[in-house]
């Protein structure tokens, strides 16, 4: 089980966003004055959760960039199925347990989207080399009407 | 008594269509993943920029089934209890 240095890369960005975000929220909760012990589990289940969800999602397309076209999307679809339960779950877990807050649980799972619409609005995400174009730019578009 | 069944008959309606949002990801994933596979043999030293690129847009594309789950966990376990006291 070898992790590509993107795949890596990503993650720890990913996870740095996420646990961000989660102080933030932990922070708002403490300012409305209804921080208690059940947010904290809560902010500590979804922050796992949606850090463990990108981590397999790109460790699952890592595997499926290294076979065919058809294998991949298999494998994509039977991940996200898995995923897509594992995250029933913890949703579920998170509304019927009391040890948990389910605002707290449910709010982490979309940190993963927003990192990423802050990485692109801070810039911090790599752009494309200009010299990579996409086929267009480089043959002039005859690609494209294949 | 009849006010509540429709209540509850109605979030659990809602629930269920809220989370056929679910369905598109999947697919969705599985064709970017796909063609991702594609650029990469045509182009293999582009991997690292095609893959990173591939995670954060798929990253991006689970979040409209994430909406849906969150909207059906809402209307199975929150919304009944707020509408019913609301009778």
């Amino acid at each position: 089980m070898s992790i590509s240095p993107v795949v890596k890369k990503e993650t720890i960005r990913i996870a740095t966003g996420c646990i961000a975000l989660s102080a933030v929220m932990v922070a708002v909760f403490a300012l409305c004055g209804r921080f208690d012990w059940p947010v904290l589990w809560g902010a500590l289940l979804g922050t796992a959760y949606a850090i463990l969800n990108f981590f397999l999602m790109a460790y699952t397309m890592q595997k499926s960039a290294e076979s065919t076209h058809t294998q991949a999307k298999t494998k994509i679809q039977v991940s996200y199925t898995l995923r897509t339960l594992l995250m029933l779950v913890v949703g579920v877990m998170g509304m019927v347990l009391p040890c948990f807050n389910w605002i707290s649980v449910l709010l982490p799972f979309i940190f993963p989207s927003i990192t990423i619409y802050i990485m692109h609005i801070l810039k911090i995400a790599d752009p494309i080399p200009k010299n990579q174009g996409s086929p267009v730019e480089q043959d002039g578009g005859e690609n494209t009407k294949q | 008594m009849l006010e509540r069944a429709i209540v509850l008959a109605g979030c659990a309606i809602g629930a269920g269509l809220a989370l056929i949002a679910g369905i598109g990801p999947g697919i969705g994933e599985g064709y970017a993943v796909g063609k991702a596979c594609e650029a990469i043999g045509r182009q293999p030293e582009c991997k690292g920029d095609v893959t990173s690129t591939m995670l954060l847009g798929c990253a991006i594309a689970e979040t409209t089934g994430i909406y849906g789950f969150v909207t059906g966990l809402l209307l199975i376990f929150v919304a009944p209890g707020i509408f019913t006291n609301m009778l």
